[in-house]
């Protein structure tokens, strides 16, 4: 244990002795999430602003009279009416919608009034007439436009129906109201099972990746891990040294993430206006929640971090092992991403899978699905994979191939 | 002491090693059945060209290679079955064994004497009297990175030595070194041998062999090729200084494209 305790105070305070190291490791992380996020809240809301001050440009060709009325007493306005025999009028606005002078075109058939007016006596010989609408969806602008008129024709279309059959009771038949019954804590908890899991994963793996390839592969290379192979400590005590002072280092990365992702989310969400959204939630956990995710989120580290460490004590030097630890970050985050869009649905064996089946016992354990053999499934099988990757590098330790490219 | 029987040790070659070398020789004999024995109280010099198997034999003796052939016992443990106890008795010090460049050397010195169980109280005397005997004393808390090169290889005798041990073994200690310095170093090794202690170097600077060593062996292409005191070399090559006896060695014993 001496050993053990010696080289992880060393590790420790190789990082936090040095300024540098922890202004990126732990200051910089919090400036740049809470940067990028207010910057994208600002740009955000100033898009959505921009979009809703502007005044959409619309042209309503062949106009019918009931619209006219209807527009009057909705208190709708600036919109510009054509003569559907102005053909240069229309063409100069049609040709508007690629350079943004014209937003929307909308234009009635002839026969329009006539067919919506036709009551329910000549019911036979009813058609639909079809209005036609011109915009351009690759405009902000134009597909915002699209949609108010869109809504407006809903509203009069209503109108007409009314007209038509006397009642619009009538004619709607029914409506359907939504009441949602469902446990909050368990809808949030679904919500960050979906998300947690896959962040987790990428956090542990992004803040353990750069530190794990110098602290073994950089020490191979700079000949300093030599000397301490000199000491009488036994070659488990080096490599469980560097496990837990790495597994240390990188869950502090990870926290250090994840608070400023609390601080700047909420403040992003609020800049773009859905501040609704977070209102109602919030997720108590129990203890024994807790206490679960706890013992399991460990397991997950020390996997995490023993491969970066098998991945690193494999290679020749720091150029070696950066390369190799690129691919197996993609397969990671792979991993995660398939996570989040599968579910175990409890069958046992799934739980055993290292990295997917922790992943998933996250999800479970948020939405209290999980059951105590998963639980202990996927923990013993993560604290298995972890402490056989240990002995694989305590292994490595001991070979002069490994150690010395002998 | 030291015994070392038949010492064998044969590097495997990956095929770009081989490249490397210009060899279709997968195998590469780096020491061949080399035996010698060292005791308490001596230093013994390994004098040989680069290459020779200086290295790989001294490191074959702290554990860091295990021998393809033959046996190496270290104050009884051998070095296979007791590394652990072998690395507890010996400090060893080479070339491509570094100390952290980020870390001071008081840091170190601390670090490395808590991986040896040394006592804090004995580990701060051992600090002080290395530290003022090397002069070390006044950079002792800056990074290792910032000592010049003597500074910093006086730092790796006196962190090699913290825990005070009976066989130092040390690999090419002078290299790079001034006069001054150098000269610092081989005194000590003389006053390590007035307390008993076992000093084993390598070196291929004649005249600090001449100087330095009770007795030495000449290793050349793997083998052994000569043992015993300055004086035994010089009757058995009949010249009368290590330089000219040492060629006369090589001339006879070394072969072309082996």
């Amino acid at each position: 244990m001496y050993g053990i305790k010696a080289i992880v105070s060393k590790e420790l305070s190789r990082v936090f002795k040095d300024k540098k190291m922890v202004m990126s490791l732990f200051i910089l992380p919090v400036i740049l999430v809470v940067g990028i996020f207010s910057l994208m809240g600002m740009l955000i809301k100033g898009q959505i602003d921009d979009v809703q001050a502007h005044e959409p440009i619309v042209y309503i060709v062949n106009e019918p009279e009931s619209f006219e009325s209807f527009a009057r007493a909705a208190g709708i306005s600036g919109y510009t009416v054509l003569s559907d025999q102005d053909k240069d009028a229309f063409d100069t606005a049609k040709a508007g919608l690629y350079d943004a002078s014209t937003d929307l075109i909308m234009t009635f058939p002839d026969d329009f009034e006539k067919l919506v007016m036709t009551g329910m006596d000549n019911i036979d010989s009813i058609a639909t007439p079809e209005i036609e609408f011109f915009y351009n969806p690759s405009e902000d602008y134009s597909s915002e436009a699209r949609d108010i008129y869109m809504s407006y024709l809903d509203t009069y279309k209503q109108m007409l129906l009314g007209n038509r059959f006397g009642n619009y009771a009538a004619v709607e038949m029914f409506s359907v109201n939504d009441n949602l019954v469902q446990d909050e804590d368990k809808a949030v908890g679904k919500m960050l099972g979906t998300m947690l899991p896959y962040f987790i994963t990428m956090l542990i793996f992004a803040g353990a990746m750069g530190l794990g390839v110098d602290m073994i592969a950089g020490e191979k290379e700079r000949g300093t891990l030599a000397t301490m192979l000199l000491s009488p400590v036994k070659r488990e005590q080096i490599v469980l040294g560097k496990v837990f002072s790495l597994s240390i280092l990188a869950v502090m990365s990870a926290a250090v993430y994840i608070i400023s992702m609390l601080i700047a989310l909420p403040m992003l969400i609020k800049n773009i206006g859905g501040s609704d959204a977070l209102s109602g939630m919030s997720i108590n956990f129990t203890g024994i929640q807790i206490a679960q995710m706890i013992i399991l989120m460990i397991g997950v580290v020390l996997l995490y971090v023993s491969i970066i460490c098998m991945v690193a004590v494999f290679a020749r030097n720091v150029k070696e092992a950066s390369s190799y630890i690129s691919p197996v970050y993609i397969l990671v985050i792979v991993a995660g991403l398939i996570t989040m869009y599968t579910s175990a649905d409890g069958v046992f064996y799934k739980y055993l899978i290292p990295v997917y089946g922790s992943s998933m016992a996250f999800k479970d354990i948020l939405t209290r699905e999980i059951t105590m053999p998963n639980f202990l499934g996927t923990t013993i099988s993560t604290y298995l994979f972890a402490v056989i990757l240990v002995v694989v590098m305590t292994k490595a330790f001991n070979s002069e191939k490994v150690m010395f490219n002998a | 002491m030291i015994e070392i029987r038949n010492l064998t040790k044969i590097y495997k070659l990956s095929s770009g090693q081989m490249k490397k070398l210009k060899t279709k020789n997968s195998r590469k004999v780096a020491v061949d059945n080399i035996s010698f024995e060292a005791k308490k109280g001596e230093i013994l010099g390994l004098l040989g060209p680069n290459g020779a198997g200086k290295t790989t034999t001294l490191r074959c003796i702290a554990t860091l290679l295990k021998p393809t052939d033959g046996t190496v016992v270290v104050d009884g443990h051998d070095t296979v079955r007791e590394p652990e106890a072998v690395r507890a008795s010996i400090g060893f010090l080479t070339n491509e064994i570094k100390l952290d460049p980020q870390f001071s050397a008081r840091y170190l010195f601390d670090f490395f004497g808590r991986l040896h169980q040394v006592p804090e109280d004995k580990l701060k005397q051992r600090r002080e009297e290395l530290f003022s005997y090397f002069g070390i004393d006044g950079f002792e808390d800056k990074k290792i990175e910032e000592l010049s090169t003597g500074m910093k290889q006086k730092a790796a005798i006196a962190v090699s030595l913290v825990h005070d041990p009976d066989i130092v073994i040390f690999d090419e200690p002078t290299s790079g070194l001034d006069i001054i310095t150098a000269r610092s170093v081989t005194d000590y090794l003389l006053e390590l041998k007035k307390k008993g202690k076992l000093v084993i170097v390598s070196t291929h600077i004649m005249s600090e062999a001449e100087k330095l060593c009770d007795r030495l062996i000449v290793i050349i292409d793997g083998k052994k090729t000569a043992e015993g005191t300055l004086r035994d070399i010089y009757d058995e090559t009949g010249k009368d200084n290590l330089e000219d006896a040492f060629f006369e060695l090589y001339r006879v014993n070394h072969k072309e494209d082996r």
